[in-house]
């Protein structure tokens, strides 16, 4: 069976001596792994189309009766330079794709997760400032998409919609119901949730909203970012199996 | 698999420990040492014990060698004044046989590569660090090109700018994604030759 698909390079491991086996998220069977014979030597015909994060267009066989994919050919449809040259977006992207490596599973096909992915990694290359916010608005969508989408804009409580309501000053979020309380039952609620400013709040429910790529020009100040992403990533270990910080992260500090 | 003898699953069992060895394969050695002759093994297993007892990190540049500091670091013909920090060993092998460096190396022991849980603190990027003084007049980053080969050169770039020596980088010609220990010595002389400052 020979097929080609569309796909984002998530890893890219050394096998034996000059094969590479390489994880990708492919538009046709979802996440699967590919063995690219010859692909370290110097002379190889992948080129610089396996490299994390590059979306490329590949054609694989599979042999009856074994695990791995085999390629036979691999041509680069986008590297996203931008993203690779930059030390934020590089940390970002490679979040993005650890993250889809960690939580999606092996050969389910799933159209809309790739567009999700690739729409994310374009914002990420285009985005002229905040292209950290393109990371906050990924996961969102993201568990949203696998079917834990939160419920932000009114209290669960009352129901007063918290960002009109000048009265609430933040939020808890209650995990395992992906619901909010507003500042004012917080007080008659015993199990604490997780405290989001009203800011914070604002940003969020407008990433939910927005096209990926528009992102990136919502405003919010880094004290906002951090305090979604320390939410999303508190909210994603709770519902999502296989999350976990993202590793990628630390390049922030260090880049 | 049923073995008949506890010496050949053993040894079966050491061979497939290694990278890119299954249990089939490693069979197949297994039985090819039973083949070879006793002086042949014996020197064999020697070589295996030798790599481990006599072998160590050069205290200077992180290479390995017998000797330390190894033989270029102690070769008083080298030009001290530049170091070429590279990735592993087999690289300072690869950049040799070109013939076209006559400085001194730094070997990291790797890239930096969050996934796999390596970060700054698991290269010798203090070892490099220690070496740096007025004297020196440049270093030469010239990791693998690929992601993690980028995100070790611009994070090393940037600690090491501040210092005033200069930094460059090795060309990009090199194919992406490929491996520098398997770029043809002209490749390698060229990316050297036409390196960038940072
Ligand atoms: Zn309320
Ligand atoms: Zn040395």
């Amino acid at each position: 069976m020979i097929v080609s698909t569309d796909a984002i390079v998530l890893r890219s491991m050394k096998y034996r001596d000059t094969s590479k086996i390489v994880t990708l998220y492919s538009e046709k069977f979802g996440k699967i792994s590919v063995l690219a014979k010859g692909a370290r030597a110097a002379k190889n015909k992948f080129g610089a189309s396996l490299e994390p994060m590059t979306h490329s267009s590949v054609v694989i066989y599979k042999k009856e009766r074994r695990e791995l994919y085999l390629l036979s050919q691999s041509e680069i449809v986008q590297p996203f330079f931008r993203t690779r040259g930059e030390p934020e977006k590089l940390a970002i992207g490679l979040a993005v794709i650890e993250l889809v490596h960690l939580v999606m599973h092996d050969e389910e096909e799933n159209r809309h997760m790739f567009a999700l992915l690739n729409d994310a990694l374009h914002a990420l290359e285009i985005a002229k400032q905040r292209a950290f916010n393109v990371l906050l608005a990924f996961e969102l969508k993201l568990v949203r998409h696998l079917g834990f989408a939160p419920y932000f804009e009114s209290c669960s409580r009352c129901g007063a919609h918290v960002l009109e309501d000048d009265e609430v000053r933040f939020v808890h979020v209650i995990l395992a119901r992906g619901s909010v309380l507003c500042s004012k039952c917080i007080v008659q609620h015993d199990g604490a949730g997780i405290r989001l400013s009203k800011g914070a709040l604002r940003a969020l429910v407008s990433f939910a909203s927005a096209p990926m790529e528009e992102v990136a020009e919502r405003p919010i100040d880094s004290r906002g970012q951090n305090e979604i992403l320390a939410l999303l990533q508190t909210y994603m270990q709770y519902h999502v199996a296989g999350a976990r910080t993202l590793r990628s992260l630390s390049l922030l500090n260090v880049l | 698999m049923q073995y008949t003898s506890a010496s050949v699953e053993q040894l079966v069992e050491e061979f497939s420990q290694l990278p890119g060895i299954g249990k089939k394969t490693a069979l197949r050695l297994a039985l090819y040492i039973l083949k070879m002759p006793r002086e042949r093994v014996a020197s064999f297993s020697a070589a295996l014990t030798n790599v481990k007892e006599k072998v160590r990190y050069c205290s200077i540049c992180s290479n390995i060698t017998e000797n330390d500091p190894c033989i270029i670091c102690s070769n008083p013909k080298r030009n001290r004044f530049v170091i070429c920090v590279v990735e592993e060993p087999n690289d300072v092998l690869a950049l040799e046989k070109t013939n076209e460096y006559s400085g001194l190396y730094h070997v990291l022991g790797g890239a930096l590569s969050p996934l796999d849980n390596v970060g700054p603190e698991d290269l010798k990027v203090k070892e490099l660090l220690a070496r740096i003084n007025d004297s020196l007049e440049e270093i030469i980053l010239a990791m693998n090109p690929n992601v993690e080969g980028e995100t070790t050169t611009m994070y090393l770039s940037r600690l090491l700018k501040p210092m005033g020596m200069k930094i460059s980088r090795i060309a990009r010609g090199l194919p992406i994604g490929s491996d520098l220990e398997f770029a043809d010595e002209a490749t390698l002389s060229r990316a050297l030759e036409g390196r960038v400052a940072l």
